[in-house]
């Protein structure tokens, strides 16, 4: 029992690790970043996995044609300045550490820059985006030429009833494509070759409504029935003042012949179609853009600082945990710029 | 929903205003008092953090513990006003109708988990004693320490108003599933899930804190296995936090999202959120419970790990024996903590979940009952012949010890899928949750106030009094408890306002007037230890000693409360493992780490 | 200390990691990574796999290089693996459960 005093006449130090104490609760704090990101994207492989590839009863696809397509190669060059960024807060800290203070302060700012560019940038795409009609709450409608022209600059080539199918949910009719049997007729029919609307278009429409009158209270595809404005109320902008839920249920109560004016009125009031897609890019960029940010301000309170000369090579692991930070940060980027836009 | 959009600008805006308030009173503190305000308020100090955290979880006890008697008032009374209730949470009703019965579970639960237990243990107990055990002059980071503190309040002032906002509070059980905590009417929801928030924050600021200090701050002499199992316990509690919180945080933001925002990643195909149209959206609910399980299971072992670890060092010292195998108590804690991570789909066998996962995670989870035998095994042959001194954390470690055999047994049967389908969402879960977190959990917190209240305020707590609220707290709560498994295997739904609807369940209604008189029994004995708490804090008894209860571990080392920021008037150093009791070659029945060596003034004694 | 720090700049400037050599890397996997997308899009699963092969790369130079967990302390590299445990354990279970 008592053996254990004569045993160590040596003291054991596990305490003293070489690093120091802030670098080592950098790492934890990574680690803790890296689990909240891990459940970010574990949100974002599932739903994504399940999103069906296709129009169906339950689903837009992920990232259906008639989406804005993503500019990989402007996001390819934000990447290459991240990764810039990167290499001169290494080459910072080796300043420091061959005690070169115009190198440290050099590279310090053009690391700062290169954030702030980023964060630039992503906030243009967002806006680009948001302007587009795409914004956390879905996917604003678009009539089906301006998805035929979208599609076709992302290099698909839909025909126009297929382009339809995408929008307004796929549906089962007799006779082929081309000579659909359910084609409508009477009044309907009229409306239809007035030219108010396209023959797919209207189509689908009367598809989809007639599925809920048979009491399927399955949602039908997204586009016309399942537009939201969605969240927050107010965010419709029709010019009587309706919300996405009116609309709808104006919608519903319509006269076949009349539906074609009711959807023009959702277009016009913004109306989106919700998807994940849209949920999980916003939250995720975002996610990462508000901590290349913090990143940002971090470098900025460094480089005054080290303008003030408060770093040598003695406290250069001050230097070395920010540059943790920042590798971090553009570490998870490679993830997320594989798996947004790349995959 | 029109209540919604009319009182919108309110509710979003006035806890944040609140805070805002705070923040501007103690600047204010800060200019007036500068002493006060660096003493009492943003101390750097761990131990006036611990103190902070002890004071402020044992008052939000009291709303916690409110909440389960209204509860338990409904389940006895149905339909009839709670007293107090209608003027406490201006509910006119008094908290009868079946929403307000919603939000009261809702909120029993939250604010004894994140706002009691957990802050407890790891906040109040973790802070004092393990900064002292292991010999350090104070945490790693000080300012990271008082901010892991006041990051609390911020989800104080939100859980508070959440009572108070359109909707009268969040009522989607504590695991707020969706799609009912995504439909949930009112902002009380959404203040819930910002209060989690904050909670989480303040958990990881502490958790690296815990983890730093212990592996970088260690006196000299004071290895990884010279540590005492309240430290261990607490390192590997601050690792599960800091693995298992940020996932929570991503989900209650993704959820945060959805009802603010708009986005889908919970709301279901044909579900209708906040004024919005129906969505195509097709999230996925199950998804939800997988991330918050994910947190939430380990947040099971960070409720209870701690408490094992300092019934440890309290039954070591009761018994005058070292703890019977240190050692497999260290690597059975590690193995908890292991698998703890990946057991958690044993809350979801009704989801829907796959079977085979099911079957998975029924396997695992039955494992952790082997590190947890080891443990209990190691306790009871740690008590078996021993000389042990009754005290109160004597009594208040073997109710520990007695009441984790209890509820660790149900928790195997319900770990076997048919036997959870069969109770899944009965008493008997209630019961097993209960036997753990309070039968355990809560008593080790008990005995951990009476055994260190000595060196945190100098003063020792009032004998006859403390052994009043132990004996009556012990046997209101079998009373209160045991009876839930009985109902529960009888069917018994929990989460149901007015059970005895049911025809099954309407012979039960005696039990649960017992059951809730027993409950008012217990919670009037919490007043005992809140009297004999603050009481004893101007009054007790004054010690000076340092070591009062002869225990051989480092915070005993220190003067009777240590005095002033810093811990140490002597250089900490071990010189031996944490439990030298009844060693026969020794003095005393106690040989502590701190007391150097016979021979120490020779450096090497056996050199020739 | 600072005789020492210009006392052998040379020496000092050899000890550095090779950190533009990987940045060479980095871009040029970058390069391929954007171009994959439009060479290969017949087979999506053979480009998911090389870019997830190409980050996975990537990541690792990131974080043995730029981060120094190759010349650190073994204990940061065991903190560092932590979150891949974790993230396994939940990514398993949520892909068998989708």
């Amino acid at each position: 029992m008592s053996s254990d005093h004569h045993a160590l006449p040596h003291i054991e130090t596990e305490g003293n690790f070489e690093f120091t104490n802030g670098k080592f609760a950098m790492w934890l704090l990574i680690v803790s970043d890296a689990m909240a990101f891990i459940g970010f994207l574990g949100a974002y492989m599932v739903l994504r996995i399940s999103a069906v590839g296709e129009p169906s009863l339950t689903g837009l696809p992920w990232q259906p044609a008639w989406s804005l397509p993503m500019d990989l190669i402007l996001t390819g060059l934000n990447t290459f300045v991240l990764i810039c960024s990167s290499v001169t807060m290494v080459k910072a800290l080796a300043a420091l550490q061959d005690g070169n203070q115009a190198g440290l302060k050099k590279y310090l700012a053009m690391t700062m820059l290169g954030g702030a560019f980023f964060v630039s940038f992503q906030y243009y795409e967002w806006t680009h985006f948001v302007h587009e009609g795409i914004t956390i709450q879905g996917m604003k409608l678009v009539d089906l030429d301006t998805a035929m022209t979208r599609g076709a600059a992302a290099g698909n080539k839909l025909t126009k009833l297929e382009m339809a199918a995408q929008m307004y949910g796929k549906r089962r009719f007799e006779g082929t494509p081309d000579a659909p049997a359910a084609l409508p007729t009477g009044k309907g029919a009229q409306d239809f070759r007035s030219g108010n609307f396209t023959e797919a278009e209207y189509l689908f429409l009367e598809l989809a409504v007639r599925d809920r009158a048979n009491a399927d209270l399955r949602p039908v595809q997204g586009g016309i029935i399942h537009h939201t404005a969605y969240g927050v109320p107010g965010t419709t902008n029709d010019p009587k003042g309706r919300t996405g839920r009116e609309l709808q249920e104006e919608l519903e109560a319509a006269e076949p012949a009349q539906r074609g004016s009711v959807i023009q009125a959702h277009r016009a009031a913004g109306s989106r179609v919700a998807s994940l897609f849209c949920s999980s890019f916003y939250v995720l960029t975002g996610f990462h853009g508000l901590h290349v940010a913090v990143g940002v301000l971090y470098l900025g309170i460094l480089l005054i600082r080290a303008f003030q000369g408060a770093y040598t090579r003695a406290n250069s692991s001050i230097i070395e945990v920010a540059g943790l930070y920042w590798h971090f940060v553009d570490l998870v980027w490679v993830l997320l710029f594989m798996l947004i836009y790349l995959i | 929903m029109h209540l919604l959009e009319a009182t919108d600008f309110n509710v979003t805006t006035t806890p944040w205003l609140v805070i805002l308030g705070l923040c501007v009173l103690m600047a204010l503190v800060r200019l007036i008092a500068p002493k006060f305000y660096s003493h009492y308020l943003w101390s750097g100090d761990h131990k006036m953090i611990g103190k902070q955290f002890l004071v402020s979880s044992l008052l939000w006890a009291v709303v916690g513990g409110a909440l389960a008697l209204g509860v338990r008032w409904q389940l006895a009374w149905p339909g009839s006003e709670v007293p107090g209730f209608k003027a406490l949470f201006g509910w006119p009703d008094g908290g009868a109708a079946p929403e307000h019965y919603n939000i009261m579970f809702t909120m029993h639960a939250s604010v004894m988990i994140f706002f009691v237990i957990i802050p407890l243990l790891v906040g109040a107990f973790g802070n004092f004693v393990v900064p002292l055990q292991i010999g350090a002059q104070d945490m790693a980071f000080p300012f990271l320490n008082a901010l892991s503190y006041w990051l609390m309040w911020p989800a104080f002032i939100f859980m508070a108003f959440s009572f108070y906002v359109p909707g009268d509070g969040a009522g989607a059980g504590w695991t707020s599933y969706p799609p009912l905590s995504e439909t949930m009417l009112g902002d009380g929801q959404t203040l819930w899930c910002m209060g989690v928030w904050f909670v989480g924050w303040s958990s990881i600021c502490g958790a690296v804190n815990y983890i730093t200090t212990i592996v970088k701050m260690r006196a000299k002499g004071m290895t990884l296995f010279r540590m005492p199992l309240t430290s261990w316990s607490i390192l590997i509690t601050s690792i599960l936090v800091l693995c298992a919180t940020p996932v929570l945080g991503s989900a209650v933001t993704m959820l945060l999202m959805d009802r603010e925002f708009g986005s889908s990643f919970f709301v279901p195909a044909a579900r209708v959120v906040s004024d919005a149209a129906q969505a195509t959206g097709g999230g996925q609910v199950i998804l939800w419970q997988h991330l918050f399980w994910f947190y939430s299971h380990p947040a099971v072992y960070i409720l209870v790990l701690p408490a094992m670890g300092m019934v440890s060092d309290m039954l070591a010292n009761a018994c005058r024996k070292p703890v019977f195998g240190y050692r497999p108590m260290v690597y059975s804690l590690i193995a908890i903590a292991f698998l703890g991570f990946v057991v958690w789909g044993h809350h979801m066998f009704q989801s829907g979940m796959n079977p085979a996962l099911g079957r998975t995670f029924m396997i695992a989870t039955m494992m952790i009952a082997l590190p947890s035998a080891v443990k209990t095994f190691n306790w009871l042959a740690t008590i078996y012949r021993s000389q042990m001194q009754l005290e109160v954390h004597t009594l208040c470690s073997l109710a520990f010890v007695s009441m984790w055999i209890i509820g660790g047994l149900s928790g195997i049967f319900m770990a076997a899928t048919p036997v959870d389908i069969q109770i899944h969402d009965t008493y008997a879960i209630v019961a097993h949750i209960h036997y753990i977190v309070f039968g355990s959990t809560l008593f080790s917190v008990f005995g951990a106030i009476y055994y260190w209240y000595p060196k945190m305020f100098g003063r020792t707590m009032n004998k006859p009094l403390a052994y009043t609220h132990f004996i009556v707290t012990f046997v209101a709560f079998q009373f209160t408890f045991f009876p839930m498994h009985v109902v529960g295997s009888r069917g018994m739904l929990r989460r149901t306002a007015d059970p005895y609807f049911y025809g099954n369940l309407q012979g039960m209604l005696p039990v649960n007037q017992l059951m809730t008189v027993a409950a008012l029994i217990l919670g009037a004995a919490q007043l005992v230890l809140a009297i004999n708490f603050f009481w004893s804090m101007f009054a007790g008894k004054v010690c000076t000693e340092r070591n009062p209860w002869k225990a051989t571990t480092m915070e005993w080392n220190t003067p009777t409360p240590p005095v002033g920021h810093g811990n140490f008037d002597v250089i900490p150093e071990a010189h031996r493992g944490p439990y030298e009791y009844a060693d026969p070659d020794a003095a005393e029945d106690f040989t502590p780490q701190f007391q150097a060596p016979a021979g120490s003034a020779k450096p090497v004694p056996h050199a020739h | 200390m600072s005789h020492q720090d210009h006392a052998h700049p040379a020496a000092t400037a050899h000890a550095h990691p090779p950190y533009l050599k990987v940045f060479a890397l980095l871009v040029a996997l970058t390069v391929v990574e954007v171009v994959v997308p439009f060479v290969l899009t017949g087979s999506r699963g053979i480009a998911a796999t090389l870019l997830i092969v190409i980050s996975v790369v990537k990541i690792l130079f990131i974080a043995r290089y730029f981060m120094h967990l190759k010349f650190d302390a073994k204990i940061l590299g065991l903190v560092a693996c932590a979150p891949l445990v974790c993230a396994s354990i939940l990514s398993f279970v949520l892909l068998w459960d989708h």
